[in-house]
């Protein structure tokens, strides 16, 4: 397991450098913000106590708003990446600033403040050479926390889009591989460890500033490490920051957050790197269908797979009775003319729902579609996730359709319904058309053969913008138009979610396999 | 020539609003150029009070207070504090992250003094109070012993070399032979320096060696100031002379 978790990360260092620098860039611009703001305002109600309770009180009930929860809210208003993450991050990081910075102030003992006045500093005099300084160590103690909880917080920057180790925890989690997860939280964990030190090493240098040097200097010195430390961060966070280099030739790939999306926006990235100059930039896992449509209409991508059905239900919300013929060329009308975006050809499968048997049951019974299923099925029984059996589009209207009467109907989590039928507790599973774990568990899908389900034929959607400045992008992508099929996607599926391969990995092998790389 | 008056204070009252009873009380004394004059009172008296009225950090509820023939309104009150007086703490208040040299130069680099004359200046007060520059110049406060911490205390007062010198019990906390030897130092500042220092304390026999004047309070009032030997010889009230013999270890 250890030998196992050290191989993958040698195989992924690169890429987890990377993200720490990521990490390490979100945390250091949001606690730079913090301290501007969160200090001078423990100096303002140190010195006025109007706000000073109020202040506190708030600052106080701030820390029990949840991250996600914010974020989710903020992101409508500030879109995605590094803006609403470093809002949020500044968010939390203010409160055991300022809290500590006010506390500091309030404790220094009088004869200090008396001794200052008697001399005759002026009031600003008496703050910057005597109550900051003594303040100080509160100050950064305060700092140490807000640093901790920081980078605990910015895990969640993976799910705007704002890279980081959070990638890595994200990944893992949609992918369930402990491997990815770990890849992400040790470092994370290392870092809160790292930092805390480091700024436990600097208080006492700051503090105790003991060497024989003239003692002005030696003020100089300490202001230039702290200076090249932010410019350093600083540097690093705009080096990193894709939105700057938006004029240059950039193009943005989105994805939602399971492994099929990140495989085909992986996919097209891929392509695009090959076969035009276009710099590509990765936003994965970005989360629901309204998250990703929205960061699309925004600009904050400018490109990602999307399903014909799911565009047809939950963006478009057009009714659906099984009736309804064309749905891709309605969709492909209907967002050209909304969105201004572009629908490409099909990928060449379709990502529908529908029952899943056993391969030897299958055989056995004769099993091809759903209809062959109907005169069995007072025998047997079905395991499915909750929402499958809630669902107006699920099992109710499956049953309705083609009549069926199950003997027994099993509500389990979706990862423990391949257990289940694989010790044959249950001998149909509700399943996705092309999930991965069909292979293993060597299930095959039974054909909605009365088209209850629209077709979840996924494609590319293009910003119109985008496509008309950068005709090149439909070209790169036209290798792969029409040659993915459901049992290619199965396979592609089940590398990354059984095999715990990284997508990037198994979308570069598929495409050098297929020889879709350009001959250079 | 010794009856010139630096300061005087006439019929100041102070009370303190939260108070009901005055705590100063329409009090009036001068001070005379390069006396030094002990004010000795049991706590509470009003001493500090006092002393603060003078450079400004309290201000009298009635009375006037002049400064060489001038109202104290006149002066830039910060630069009273900074270069008229010097101001030495009962708690010493050396601030804890600056050095020695740091400390003793802050006035001076407050009025943005070149670091030369910083440096050089501090050398010198140290070598007066008989600190080796070479040894103190860069310790911390927490590095010297109390005696130590209050000598520099008053090369801090002194930094600024200014005219008089405002002491709030400064010896109060310390052991009797750093006191004494304290106390010795205050002696040759005087002569060697000519300051005029206004001196607090609450232990009789201080007062009898370092005041030219001793003036005794009590609940804000001055009940009698006179040289020592008036003081011993024909005490206004029964508290003087208590007060005096307690000091002879009657
Ligand atoms: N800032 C203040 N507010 C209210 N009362 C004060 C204040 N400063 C001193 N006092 C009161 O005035 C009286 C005299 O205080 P102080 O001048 O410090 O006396 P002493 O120095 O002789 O011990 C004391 O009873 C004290 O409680
Ligand atoms: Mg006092």
């Amino acid at each position: 397991m250890i030998i196992e978790f050290i191989y993958f990360l040698s195989e992924n260092f690169s890429s987890l450098i990377q993200k720490t620098f990521e990490h390490i860039s979100l945390v250091a611009a949001s606690l730079l913000f913090a301290s501007a703001i969160a200090i001078p305002l423990g100096i303002l109600i140190a010195r006025f106590p109007a706000m000073r309770a109020l202040l506190l009180k708030a600052g106080s009930v701030s820390q029990t708003i949840p991250s996600l929860a914010m974020l989710a809210l903020l992101v409508p208003v500030l879109g995605l990446g590094f803006m609403p993450t470093i809002f949020v991050l500044t968010f939390y990081a203010i409160y055991p600033i300022l809290r500590n910075t006010y506390t500091g102030l309030q404790n220094i003992p009088f004869e200090y403040l008396e001794a200052a006045e008697g001399l005759g500093f002026l009031s600003f005099q008496k703050l910057v050479y005597v109550e900051l300084p003594l303040a100080l160590p509160m100050i950064i103690s305060g700092l140490r926390l807000a640093t901790a909880t920081t980078i605990g917080i910015a895990t969640i920057a993976a799910f705007i889009g704002a890279g980081g180790l959070g990638d890595f925890i994200t990944q893992g989690l949609a992918l369930n591989d402990s491997n990815l997860i770990l890849l992400g939280a040790i470092p994370t964990a290392l870092m809160a460890l790292a930092f805390d030190y480091g700024i436990s090493q600097f208080e006492n240098y700051f503090y105790r500033c003991k060497q024989k040097t003239t003692n002005a200097s030696a003020w100089k010195y300490k202001y230039l490490f702290l200076g090249g430390m932010g410019i350093l961060f600083l540097g690093n966070y705009f080096f990193l920051t894709p939105q700057g280099n938006k004029a240059s030739k950039v193009i943005i790939i989105g994805s939602k957050n399971f492994p099929e999306q990140n495989i085909l926006a992986e996919m097209m990235a891929q392509l695009i790197e090959d076969r035009t100059s276009l710099k590509v930039i990765r936003r994965f896992n970005l989360g629901s269908t309204a998250l990703v449509h929205q960061a699309l209409l925004n600009g904050e991508i400018d490109l990602y797979p999307e399903y014909v059905g799911t565009a047809y239900l939950t963006v478009l919300k057009e009714p659906w009775d099984g009736t309804q013929k064309d749905l891709f060329i309605k969709v492909k009308e209907n967002y050209k003319n909304q969105f201004n975006l572009r629908w490409l050809a099909s990928f060449g499968f379709s990502n529908s729902q529908s029952l899943a048997v056993r391969k030897d049951f299958a055989e056995a019974n004769n099993l091809k579609c759903l209809s062959d299923l109907a005169p069995l099925s007072k025998n047997l029984s079905v395991a499915a996730p909750p929402e499958f059996l809630k669902r107006p589009d699920g099992l109710i209207n499956l049953k309705k359709a083609y009549g069926f009467n199950f003997k027994n109907v099993i509500q389990v989590s979706p990862t423990l319904m391949y257990v289940t039928i694989e010790h044959q507790k249950a001998d149909i599973i509700a399943s996705f058309t092309t999930d991965g774990k069909l292979r293993s568990a060597n299930l095959i899908i039974l054909k909605d053969d009365k088209n209850i389900y629209p077709s979840y034929q996924a494609a590319p959607v293009l910003r119109e913008v985008v496509h008309q400045k950068y005709p090149q992008i439909e070209k790169a992508l036209s290798p792969i138009f029409g040659v993915i099929s459901e049992q290619k996607m199965i396979d592609l599926n089940s590398q990354v979610e059984e095999q715990g391969q990284l997508p990037s990995a198994v979308v570069h092998k598929f495409l050098r396999e297929s020889h879709l790389f350009s001959e250079k | 020539m010794k009856n010139k008056k630096l300061i005087e204070l006439k019929n100041i009252s102070k009370i303190y609003p939260e108070r009901d009873i005055p705590t100063l009380d329409n009090l009036s004394l001068s001070i005379h150029e390069g006396e030094s004059l002990v004010i000795i009172g049991s706590s509470g008296s009003g001493k500090t009070t006092l002393l603060k009225l003078l450079n400004g950090l309290e201000t009298p509820t009635s009375g006037s207070i002049q400064i060489k023939g001038k109202s104290i309104n006149s002066y830039d009150i910060l630069d009273l504090r900074r270069s008229f007086f010097g101001y030495v703490f009962q708690k010493i208040g050396l601030f804890p992250h600056m050095t020695v040299k740091e400390n003793i130069s802050i006035v001076l680099r407050l009025t943005k003094k070149s670091p030369k004359f910083c440096e050089e200046r501090v050398c010198e007060l140290l070598n007066f109070i008989r600190l080796s520059p070479d040894v103190y110049l860069n310790r911390y406060p927490d590095e010297l012993s109390g005696g130590e911490q209050q000598r520099v205390g008053v090369a801090r007062a002194l930094a600024a070399d200014s005219e008089c010198l405002l002491m709030d019990e400064p010896f109060g906390a310390l052991d009797a032979v750093t006191r004494c030897e304290l106390q010795d130092e205050i002696i040759r500042l005087k002569e060697e320096f000519k300051k005029t220092i206004v001196f607090i304390t609450h232990d009789i026999s201080e007062a009898f060696k370092l005041g030219d004047r001793i003036a005794v309070m009590q609940k804000g009032k001055i009940e009698q100031i006179s040289s020592k030997e008036t003081l011993y010889g024909s005490p206004k009230t029964p508290f003087v002379e208590q007060l005096v013999q307690t000091g002879l270890g009657i």
